[in-house]
């Protein structure tokens, strides 16, 4: 949810559409195969949603993008994001914990915060919803500390959509920000769409308060503990800050013994 | 086990040998991108055990059924009404029957022409369909997902599009309504019936196999 006024950058829709290409044949297999009872590859990127990590789950994200956030540089820059689950959304409240560190050069972890994140289903059946609150930029410190801890509520809800004799799973999210527009200084809105195209791919379009996001997102088969995203910001870059950001996501399941 | 996580060992690796160059600012730190983590709901696919061998590859399309009367034709409906019951019958979960029921009639019902002596079988089975369909909607069990239905293995089958489950308290008095809905389908096949000498016995049969389905429902 950044404000660049750096030139525009190269162009980097092109990657996406191929990759949304390669996902159509990928979708012609499932349904020849009949195998979907493997759950699709559900996301949405570039908005913060109603989820939270199942209890016991410790994640670590790495991201990194072709130009910073806020930043008319066009060198690449990087983040690191610890957390774990606790609780259930569904039968109480899930928490999502996290620490972030906000630089990845030699003074590795002398700048960062803190993050929390409360979820709760509020509707099950054929549209589970969830509604959550997350505050952010707790405890900062380093260069990171002269940032306000920012507060965000989101509604996101689940459903499915059959197409040519398959279903996918497709989610929504809204949500209020304090800290969302110019340049993360103002309150603002957010929404956004994600879909499950195969059980390897998804695909997201968020609107950040600012701009367009395009989001997509990679299983490997036999990574299971991965994940892999690929968001291109301000895609239509209004902007004028389009950028990719790249993330790999590592999970453990059960850390806490089940 | 151990490929996976040299896999992943070198993936993480390489994003990190990637980023670690001179020059970042903690300051201007990239969007955050954590997991997105899906909750365990997302709408399971109903899946069907495939106990049943089809008998036949069908029954996306009944074909080739034309105009006339053959008696070709008239089998080619009958196995795809048969193919309806027995699919339906295996989903476990019987308050999806209903909507399943409508979903493989329309799926025979467009497969038939418009236009010919079959004409009237495709209007009693779409009449059917329709109604099956909105006596499931009206009675929608909203605790349940919706689902399409689907067969693994060869020949797999699949309803066209996600089928509405029916509130369980209210099951016994939906299939009544739905056994009334096929019996009249099969009123106005053997009314049709005797329009003409052709149409008569493969009408009637059309007919039978209309009210087999039937039993499915009764047995529910």
């Amino acid at each position: 949810m950044n404000r660049q006024t750096a030139p525009a950058g190269r162009n980097i829709v092109a990657p996406f559409l191929v990759l949304l290409l390669c996902t159509g044949g990928a979708l012609a297999q499932d349904q020849a195969g009949y195998s979907p009872a493997t759950p699709k590859n559900l996301t949405l990127l570039g908005i913060p949603s109603a989820t939270a990590a199942p209890h016991g789950l410790v994640f670590a994200s790495l991201s990194g993008s072709t130009r910073r956030a806020g930043s008319s540089s066009g060198s690449v820059d990087g983040s690191l994001a610890l957390g774990f689950g606790l609780g259930s959304a569904e039968d109480g409240i899930g928490f999502q914990f996290i620490v972030q560190t906000t630089s990845l050069t030699n003074d590795f972890g002398d700048s960062g915060y803190l993050g929390v994140k409360a979820v709760r289903r509020i509707a099950s059946g054929r549209v589970p919803t969830y509604v959550g609150l997350s505050v952010d930029q707790i405890g900062s410190w380093g260069d990171a500390s002269g940032v306000d801890t920012r507060a965000t509520v989101m509604l996101t809800s689940f459903t499915q959509l059959a197409m040519a004799g398959d279903v996918y799973p497709v989610m929504f999210t809204i949500g209020a920000g304090s800290h969302v527009r110019n340049n993360d200084t103002d309150p603002g809105l957010f929404a956004g769409a994600g879909i499950g195209l195969t059980k390897n791919v998804g695909a997201s379009l968020a609107w950040n308060g600012e701009n367009f996001d395009l989001g997509t997102s990679f299983k490997i088969d036999g990574l299971d503990n991965f994940g892999f995203t690929a968001t291109a910001n301000d895609v239509f870059n209004d902007d004028a800050s389009r950028r990719v950001t790249f993330t790999v996501n590592w999970f453990l399941r059960d850390a806490f013994g089940g | 086990m151990k490929s996976d996580l040299s896999m992943g060992a070198f993936a993480l690796g390489l994003a990190v040998l990637t980023l670690m160059q001179p020059g970042f600012a903690g300051d201007e730190p990239v969007d955050t991108v954590q997991p997105v983590f899906i909750p365990p709901l997302v709408m399971p696919d109903l899946v069907v055990p495939n106990t049943v061998t089809p008998t036949t590859a069908l029954p996306a399309t009944v074909a080739p059924v034309g105009e006339v009367v053959t008696p070709e034709s008239t089998q080619a409906i009958i196995t795809a009404l048969g193919d309806a019951g027995q699919f339906c019958a295996r989903i476990a979960l019987r308050e999806y029957a209903v909507d399943c029921l409508s979903s493989r009639l329309a799926t025979v019902q467009d497969s038939l022409p418009s236009t010919g002596e079959y004409a009237d079988v495709k209007a009693a089975l779409a009449t059917a369909s329709v109604k099956l369909n909105q006596l499931a909607r009206q009675n929608a069990d909203r605790a349940l997902p919706r689902g399409i239905a689907r067969t693994s293995g060869p020949n797999p089958q699949a309803t066209r599009r996600a089928l509405t489950p029916v509130d369980s308290a209210k099951l016994d008095q939906v299939n009544l309504q739905a056994i009334a809905i096929l019996q009249e389908a099969e009123t106005i096949l053997l009314r049709s019936s005797q329009a003409s000498e052709a149409r008569r016995i493969p009408f009637q049969q059309i007919a039978a196999a209309v009210d087999s389905n039937k039993v499915l429902l009764r047995s529910l």
